[in-house]
Parts: C-alpha cells; structure tokens; sequence
C-alpha cells in the first residue's frame, strides 16, 4: 500500500510541474505574441496542441482535458480566468496550501508581466530541463513499480499460487522476463498438480496400513488381557488346590502296600492325622487296630485287596499316637504291572472320625427330638403354610399324643388342615379362620373336636418357619378343658369370695359402729364410774352455797337490825373502829390455809392478852375471821373502847355477808367448771368429723372430771410445751385421756404422782402419761392392748381400755410407745400427727 | 376469868365448806364455842394435840368423808377411840351406795350426814347428840 501511495505522490507532483512548465511557456509565448501584434499587426495560425494525460489510479482523478493554445491571441484577463478556471477545474486536486502558492505565482505573473518577460523565460527553461529530469524520474518509476509486481507474481508462485499471473504490458527485457514467468508459473502448475495427486494417493495407502496395524495392535492388547484373566484364573485356582491339599492333609494320607503288607510309601500327611511320623507308622500300621470288633471286617478286607481283588470302600478304627481311636475309610485300588501280575495296593484313608462323631451327635439329637415330638403330652401338629393365601394346609406330621387326643389315625389327620379341627370353623367375626394359625407366638384358645365328637378347649401357640422349600408352621396344643374347668370354678370361687368380702365389710362396718358404741359406752361407763366424784364435785359447792346462803341470810338479819343502833348509837370512836375495820378486813374467803390462820390466831389472842384486851379469845376469833393480824396503836386503841367486842362483831356480820357472796361465786365457778366438763366429756361428736382441737384443754377437762378422785392422793405433775390445734375426733382422743389417767390411777392405787408431759415436734404432738404405779410386766407388754385383756380384778375393769385407746390412736394414724419396768411404773407417750 | 369453852372442830378438804360450814355452826352455836378448822383429817389431829395441851376439851367434830389422805371415817373412828363421848359427824358427799352402806356399819361411832346438808337438821343433830351425852 505504501509503494501505491508513494507512486500516487510522484504522479502528482509530476503532473504539477508539467503544469507548471506549460503554464510558464504559455505566458512566455502571450508576451511574445504582444509584441508581435504590436509590430506586425497580422493574424497567426493557430496551432493546436493537445495532451491527454491519463492517470494511472483510475477513480481517483478524472482525466482532465487541457487545451494549450499558444498562437491563440487572447487577452490577458482571459488566459487568467482561464488559468483561474483550470485551476477551479483541478482545485480540488491540491492542498489548500498548494493553491495559494499557485494563486500568489499568477498573481505574481500578471504584476510583472510587462516587467519580467525575461526573467519569466529563464525560468521556463529551467521549468523545462526540470520536467525533463522529472519525465526520467518518472519512467524510473514505473520501471520499479513494473519490477514489483514480477516479484509480486514470482513471490505467489513461490507460495504455490500460480493462478496469479503477470498481466501488464511489459516492453522490453522486462516484458520478456514476465513472458517467460508466467511461462514457468503454468509449468510448474502442472508439475505441482501431479505431486499432489501422487502424494494423495500415497497419503491415503499409508492411512490404510496405519488402520491394519492398529487393529492388529487391537487384537495383541485383547490377547494381552486374555492371558492376564488366564494367569488370574490360573493363580486363583491354584490357591484353591493348594487349600484343599492343605485340607486334605488334613483329612487323607497315601500309601501304597506291597503284596506281602509292608508299607511301600505313606504321604507325610499320616503324621499330621495320626500323629505317627511316616517311619513309625511303616512300622507300626499292623498294630495299631482297636478292640472294635468292625476291625475284623477291616482285616478281611485288607486281606482281599492283597489279593488283587478290588474291594469297596471299607472302615478301619485304629489308635493315633495319642492313644485316641480314629476311624479311616480306606479305598484301596490294586495296581498290576503289563504281566496283569499284582504289585502293589494304592490306598488312600481318609479321617472320617469327626463326621462321623457329627453324624452320630446329629442322629442323637434327632432322636432326642423325635423322641421329645413322638411322646410330648401336648398335641404338636406340623403343617404347611400357603402364605400367598394365608391358610393353614394340610397337616404333614402329629404326634403320638395328637392322634391319641383327637382320635384321628396319621393318615386321616396328614388329609386334614389345623382349620378343620375347629368345632367352629369360622372366627368370631365370621371369616375363615385361619389367621392365628399363622401367626408367630402368641398364644390363642380355640375349642377342638376329636373324632369321636368330644370337645377340647385348647390353648395354642404356633410358630412358622421354612422347611426346604415350603412354608410350614409347628402348633402345639394344650389341653385346657380341665384348667378352663377350674377357672371357672375359680371365678365362681371368686364371686362366692367376693359375696363374702361384702358381708364381711357390712360385718366391718357394723363393727366399726360396734367400736363406736363400745367408745361411747366406755365413755359413759368411764363416767359412771367417776359419777359419784363428779357428784361430789358438784355436792361440794352447792353445799358450801347452800351453807353460804343461810350464813348470808344470818348476817343480813343482824346486820339490818344493828344498822339503826350502829348509826344513831354509836360513839364517834366505835364508828372509826368500825370504818377502820372494814376498811382492813378481807372480803373475801381467806388464802390463808387453817394452819396459818391457827397459828396467827394464836399470836393474836396472847397479844391480846398481853395488851389486857377483854374477852381476847372472842375478840381473836372475830379479827381472825376478818383477817386483820397487822396490828398498830390506832387499833390498840380502839379495842380499849368499853363496846369494842360489840363492834367488831358487827363488822364481822357486814363482812360476812360480802365473804358468803364470794364463797357462793367460787362455789358456783367450781361446779359451773365441773358441769362443763361434764359436757364436754359426754358430748358425742354426731357428724364423725375431725375437728381442730385443743389436747390440753382435753386433758385438763378429764382432770377436772377426776379432780376429786385426784385430790385423793395423786398428784398431777404438768409439763406442758405448747401445742398446735390437731385434728382428731374430740370425743374419742378425751377418751384416751381418759383411760390413760384411769390407768395410771388404778395402777398407783389412788397414791401416786402422774406426770403428764406434751411435746410438738415437726407435725407431731406426743402426750405421755407417766405414772409412779406398778408397772407392766415385760411378757404381758405385748397383750395389754389385746381386748379383754386385764389385769384388774373382776368387775373392776372391762379389759377394753387399751385396746379403744389404740383404736382410736390407729384411727388418727398414730403410735402409741411405752416405756415401763415392773415396780417403776409406766409412761404411755401417745404420737398423733397434727393434721 | 372466862368460862370454859368447849371446841368445835370442822374438817373439810374444800376450804369453801370448811368457811361456810364453821361460820354456820358458829351463827347457831355462838360464841359459847372455840371453833377450830382443819383441811385434813392429819391437820385435825394436830389440832386435837393443841387443844389437849391447852387442856380444851372438844365437845363436836365435823368432819368430810373424802378427802386427800386419811379418810373422814377412819379419823372419826380414831377420835371415837380418844374421845368416846365427843359429838361427831361425817359429812358423805358421794352418792355411792356401797359406800354409804359401808359407812353405816359404823353408825355405833359417828352420825352420817350426807352433803349438801340441811342446816337446821345438821344443827339439830348436834343438838340432840349434845343433849346424849349430858
């Protein structure tokens, strides 16, 4: 492309000095022709001359017609628009910059067209020999440019391109030199064509060789492979051998045996059967037979084979080394040499003496089995199972026991199916029954009916399991008519039990109420017993109130009669006696005890006397009964008074209508307490509910119920914590109080001390009754509790006490724990939980 | 000098009888009488030592049943053997046949009087056992 380029440029700048030169001698020749026409004045022919230049890059410029009219006399203005025009024409061939110069040149020219004709003709010569130069310069050219394309065509020659060929007109050497190429290019074409089809048909010979030998290389790998399965196989199957030689050495050896019995050769695996090296049992082979008497057959055919005579497979027992019998199957094959004469005997013994120990373990336990089917005392039936089915076919096998129960002979049965035995033959839901007969375990009753009609309930289990090629089921079947029998007999048994647990709970129940009365009746007979105590309770304050009442009704009269006489008699003195002895008398009955009160009396009636007091024993009597000893000069004083005995006296009958009162309220707080214990005590709780109840209050209300019976001689020794309200049934837990302290008195024999302790500990309260009495002999501690179990003579005690007492602690789930040695008393420590 | 009184002596565990009852022999007896109180029946007989001592003669004993230690019978009957001609009385509170039955085995030596008891018939008793004995 380059070289194109460049050829365009030289075309160019050729043609532009080519121009350039006609243009110069056309001005040239206009300023010739000036002065010509202004010396001459004629007209000149007119020459025409016309150049055609035809560029050698078609589509790149149009070929420009250029007309050069030398003799042509035109105006100067003219031959410029004609030059302007020319230029116009092959403007668009220059660069801008071209132009201009061009423009400046003609301008240039017309300036000085007068002026420099000369110089103007000097440089259209030099514009001349220049084109001369650049009209070789240009052929030179072309030559290259022919030149190229030769080396352009001889280059794809070289390529293998000889469809290319030299097209130019060439002149000259060159012309013959692109003749004679082309010449060539067409020979070797045909040269190049030949090669080719002979290569082709060469390539393809070799391709055909190349598929031979790639299958023959196919064939070789494919032996190759063979022979390596071959030699896999092959090493395979030798380890097999060599592991069955080494099994049979384990179980064969060889010999061979002369006609005489010598042994000949014996394989080295005789040592490893029999323990014998090969020496030794050369030796000793004849010797070696146990006492088994099967040997003699074993000699006879030994015998026979050294005869030549070929015998069956026969059985020897011979010892080993260990002195272990051992039993050989011989096979023997005598060998004769070409004179049909016998030489030797080939044997081969095999160690058969583990399969047959097997063989004969195996018999055994088959005979156990048999044995265990044949004379099992249950029916065992096998028979074949159709799973696709589900049915139970016909039975194979029954034993002994199965025929003899069912009545059916082996042969009747082997046409029978385990359904068919059914008395019923359809299950509880209707279907034919077969499907527990193929169930696995579990066990089911069904009702069988034996040959002679007779119905067996039976209880089976049955199990499947495959045997060679079919399906079969063993069932063993009980007879439970007699254990069915005895269930029933049992549920009647049991409902007849059941019939008598109802009474007996009935008998439970009126028992308990029975408890509850005798409760209640020891209760009353309790307070019987205490009635005339409890009487004397009550007798003591309403006596002392009856007393009181008419001592009150005494004073009051004397009072209300000494009233007048004492207020409008009396001496100043008397009445300050009077006020001052009221005033330090005691209103109330005396805490003083009857010794206390002796004793003071006493005191006062010698200071009295001392004093000179008239009647002093009266007047001691009066103040002892009004509980003035404190005595001061003020009193001295007024006991000097001539009427003082009288006055004190009237103190005395006031004062004891104040003390009566008092005595008649302590008498009825006394007997309201023992009423009210009273009630309590025999109250009967109706609704039998546990209520929250008060132990202490409990206790001290029984204690007051045997307050007088107490007082008798028995001190009470309290030791009380604090204890929580328990639910307990009220009337019941007094009773054990009751009973308790009953005890405790009757066994001190009315003297004693009862120390009555109570304790809470966690949820548990525990009371415990000690007492200094008798005590409890260790060998009836376990019978006291028992009912009717005494120690009391007759009549004195029910013998029911300690047994109501554990009723009811049991009853309120708790324990009674006693401690007692003989002669030290006993303590009863009662347990109860709070709630 | 003053004349010789006599005791009345009244024995009662029940301090309330005891006061009620000396008071109520006191209002009918009066102050003719040394009236003497005792909580038991060894207290008594203390009180019967003194009263020798002081050379006082006992003209009655009142005297409760059952009490704490010895027993009203057997004191009355220990009195009965000191004093044969003393007036006694045996106050029985309890209602128990047997025992009152018992008791008036022994009438030969003390009057039963059952509690509560009436105040004219006990002073009337005392009365009449007083005029016995004169």
């Amino acid at each position: 492309m380059n070289n194109i380029n460049l050829l365009k440029h030289t075309n160019r700048t050729f043609v532009l000095f080519l121009l350039f030169a006609i243009l110069l001698l056309a001005c040239v020749f206009t300023r010739h022709d000036d002065v010509n026409r202004e010396r001459m004045n004629n007209a000149c022919p007119i020459p025409t001359n016309f150049s055609i230049y035809k560029l050698p890059l078609q589509n790149t410029f149009n070929p420009i017609l250029f007309s050069s009219c030398e003799n042509h006399s035109l105006d100067t203005d003219l031959s410029e628009i004609l030059l302007l025009t020319t230029f116009r024409n092959i403007g668009n061939c220059f660069s801008a910059k071209e132009k201009s110069i061009f423009i400046l040149k003609l301008i240039f020219l017309n300036i000085s067209k007068s002026k420099l004709n000369f110089l103007i003709l000097y440089i259209s010569s030099i514009s001349v020999l220049l084109f001369v130069i650049l009209f070789l310069l240009h052929n030179k050219l072309k030559i290259n440019r022919q030149i190229k394309e030769i080396n352009k065509v001889v280059e794809s020659i070289s390529q293998k391109e000889f469809d290319n060929k030299i097209s130019g007109k060439y002149s000259g050497e060159l012309g013959v030199l692109a003749k004679s190429i082309n010449q060539m290019s067409l020979q070797l074409k045909e040269i190049y064509d030949n090669l080719e089809i002979k290569v082709l048909r060469r390539t393809s010979e070799i391709s055909m060789r190349n598929a031979e030998l790639r299958k023959k290389q196919r064939e070789i790998l494919k032996q190759h492979h063979e022979l390596k399965l071959a030699y896999e196989a092959l090493k395979e199957s030798r380890e097999k051998y060599e592991k069955l030689i080494e099994h049979l050495e384990d179980e064969y050896f060889f010999y061979s045996q002369s006609v005489k019995g010598d042994l000949l050769f014996v394989s080295p695996s005789v040592k490893k059967i029999l323990g014998y090296s090969v020496k030794d049992y050369r030796k000793l082979h004849d010797t070696l037979y146990t006492n088994n008497p099967d040997n003699k057959k074993a000699i006879k055919h030994s015998e026979n084979s050294r005869k030549g005579v070929i015998q069956p497979k026969y059985l020897k027992e011979i010892y080993d080394a260990n002195h272990q019998a051992k039993i050989l199957e011989i096979s023997e094959v005598p060998v004769m040499n070409e004179d049909e004469q016998l030489v030797s005997i080939e044997g081969l013994a095999h160690d058969i003496t583990e399969r047959q120990k097997t063989e004969e373990l195996i018999l055994e336990q088959e005979e156990k089995y048999r044995m265990l089917f044949t004379h099992a005392s249950e029916i065992i039936l096998l028979y074949e199972i159709n799973k696709k089915k589900k049915k139970a076919e016909n039975i194979i096998e029954g034993n002994n026991y199965a025929i003899e129960k069912l009545g059916f002979p082996i042969d009747e049965l082997r046409n029978m199916t385990a359904v068919d035995l059914n008395a019923n033959e359809l299950s509880q839901n209707g279907e034919e029954d077969n499907e527990e007969y193929l169930a696995d375990g579990k066990k089911y009753q069904r009702v069988w009916k034996a040959k002679g009609g007779e119905l067996i309930d039976m209880e089976i289990s049955s199990h499947s399991f495959r045997m060679k090629n079919k399906h079969v089921a063993i069932a063993v079947a009980r007879d439970i008519t007699e254990r069915k029998k005895a269930e029933e007999e049992i549920k009647f048994v049991n409902e007849e039990l059941y019939n008598q647990k109802e009474n007996l709970e009935a008998l439970v129940d009126n028992l308990t109420q029975t408890q509850e009365q005798l409760v209640q009746s020891e209760k009353m007979a309790a307070l019987g017993q205490l009635i005339s105590g409890i009487a004397h309770e009550i007798n003591t304050p309403l006596g002392a109130i009856k007393a009181s009442i008419g001592n009150l009704s005494d004073s009051l009269d004397v009072a209300l009669h000494e009233i007048p006489d004492l207020f409008q008699t009396q001496s100043q003195e008397n009445l300050r006696l009077f006020t001052y002895l009221f005033k330090q008398a005691n209103k109330k009955p005396s805490d003083l005890s009857s010794r206390e009160k002796r004793q003071k009396k006493r005191e006062l009636v010698n200071a009295l006397k001392e004093k000179n007091i008239e009647q002093a024993d009266i007047v001691a009597d009066l103040l002892t009964y009004l509980d003035v000893f404190q005595m001061n000069n003020a009193l001295w004083n007024y006991l000097k008074i001539p009427d003082a005995v009288k006055v004190i006296r009237s103190v005395r009958n006031f004062i004891s209508l104040l003390k009566n009162t008092n005595t008649i309220n302590i008498a009825v707080e006394k007997a309201t307490k023992t009423v009210f214990a009273l009630k309590k005590y025999a109250h009967r709780d109706l609704e039998g509910e546990k209520i929250s109840t008060d132990i202490i209050d409990g206790i001290e209300t029984v204690l007051t119920l045997y307050h007088n019976q107490l007082k008798q001689g028995i001190e009470i020794t309290k030791q009380y914590d604090k204890l929580p309200l328990v639910k307990c049934y009220q009337d019941e837990i007094n009773q054990v109080w009751t009973n308790l302290i009953q005890n405790a008195i009757q066994s001190m024999n009315q003297e004693g001390t009862i120390t009555i302790t109570t304790k809470h500990t966690g949820n548990m309260v525990s009371v415990g009754f000690k007492d200094t009495g008798s005590g409890i002999a260790p060998d009836i501690k376990d019978k006291i509790f028992d009912p009717f179990f005494t120690t009391k003579k007759q009549g004195e005690g029910s013998g029911l006490g300690l047994d109501i007492v554990k009723k009811i602690i049991d009853k309120h789930n708790g324990t009674i724990e006693l401690e007692s040695e003989l002669g030290e008393g006993a303590n009863f420590i009662i347990h109860i939980p709070v709630e | 000098m003053e004349k010789e009184r006599k005791a009345i002596l009244c024995i009662d565990d029940e301090a309330i009888i005891l006061d009620s009852l000396r008071e109520q022999l006191e209002k009918n007896f009066g102050e003719d009488f040394i009236y003497e109180t005792a909580e038991s029946a060894e207290e008594a007989l203390e009180i019967i030592d003194d009263l020798e001592e002081d050379e006082i003669e006992i003209a009655i004993i009142v005297c409760d049943w059952l009490m704490p230690g010895m027993k009203g019978d057997k004191f009355l009957l220990q009195a009965d053997l000191r004093y044969p001609r003393v007036v006694k009385i045996l106050l029985t509170g309890q209602a128990n046949q047997n025992s009152i039955d018992t008791l008036e085995e022994l009438a030969d030596h003390f009057t039963l009087v059952p509690k509560p008891w009436n105040k004219n018939e006990l002073v009337q008793i005392i009365k009449s056992e007083l005029n016995k004995n004169e």
